[in-house]
């Protein structure tokens, strides 16, 4: 009789301990960057811009301090950017050069469990906008 | 300022290996590595321009609301950077229309969530902010898809399908 109660004790137990444990929350970090450009339908400006989304499962940890950086890679290999507290940022410049144009992103935010935490999005390539008149002008081959 | 300059300078890490390198970084301090990962790195769990069907529609859409939307009184640079964004979608003028009132209205809310994010204090009010951010998604897309006619949704689906989700990169694991 003592055994079997010491069983069922010994069961009930480990059945709590495993319900507690299922019931611990792990933080899931789930953090996306969108980067993308375009130029302007006259061709005269090319504009890039980033955006990022937190969707982490934060338990008990905290995010904040969010940064997003929109960056241009233009047709002579300089780069411009610009950065925004916040999900958003964009970025423009003179088309003053024929080449390609790169548009690419990155965000950054500060984990209060594990610190600051950074990620990029992909590097675009800009494609020339559809205005037959801009084709014209830097694309004279497409015409 | 501290946190925020240290932000900086990892971002312009990031940027740098992706100029650099010409690929995707994430840079991840003081956290244990995820297996598969390079060191100090959060994982790519999902590249959308090898697996775009991967991406939620919801994020995506997300995204998109959030980098094409300007102020209902946009500055010049807002104007023209919309204007250079909607051009690709070649949508109607009516539709065009209906999407930057959406869009408009839209901004005002989320940057009414920002706000309120910068003071949240606690990871739940945070996690409440971030429901309310996917709320307003969902009632937004539900009311373009309302507003736009057939051809111009099926133009902006056709967008976020082919065109946005290749552009997205999601990043996370169990930490």
């Amino acid at each position: 009789m003592r055994t079997s109660s010491l069983f069922a004790l010994l069961t009930i137990a480990t059945l709590f301990s495993a319900t507690r444990l299922s019931a611990q929350c792990t933080p899931q970090m789930n953090i996306s960057v969108y980067s993308d450009g375009d130029p302007s339908p006259d061709g005269l400006t090319v504009y890039g811009y980033s955006s990022t989304e937190d969707s982490s499962t934060l338990c008990s940890c905290y995010h904040s301090d969010y940064q997003t950086t929109a960056v241009l890679q233009l047709a002579d290999g300089s780069y411009v950017d610009n950065t925004e507290p916040g999900e958003t940022s964009s970025v423009s410049a003179p088309t003053d050069g024929d080449g390609t144009y790169y548009a690419l992103g990155a965000a950054g935010l500060n984990c209060s469990c594990y610190g600051n935490l950074g990620a990029g999005g992909p590097s675009i390539s800009i494609p020339p906008p559809s205005s037959g008149d801009y084709r014209h002008r830097r694309y004279p081959e497409l015409v | 300022m501290r946190t925020q300059t240290i932000i900086n300078v990892q971002i312009r890490f990031c940027v740098a290996v992706i100029l650099s390198v010409g690929s995707l970084c994430a840079q991840h301090v003081h956290v244990m590595s995820a297996p598969g990962a390079a060191p100090g790195g959060l994982p790519v769990v999902v590249d959308g321009s090898k697996n775009p069907e991967k991406i939620p529609d919801t994020l995506a859409y997300q995204h998109f609301f959030a980098a094409f939307a300007a102020h209902p009184t946009p500055t010049a640079q807002e104007q023209g950077r919309q204007n250079a964004q909607l051009g690709p979608l070649q949508l109607a003028a009516a539709d065009r229309a209906t999407l930057v009132r959406t869009l408009a209205a839209f901004r005002v809310q989320l940057d009414q969530i920002a706000s309120a994010v910068l003071v949240a204090g606690t990871p739940v009010a945070l996690a409440g902010l971030q429901t309310q951010k996917s709320t307003l998604v969902v009632t937004t897309l539900a009311s373009l898809r309302q507003a736009l006619t057939s051809d111009g949704a099926s133009r902006l689906d056709q967008y976020v399908q082919t065109r946005v989700k290749a552009h997205i990169v999601i990043y996370g694991g169990a930490m």
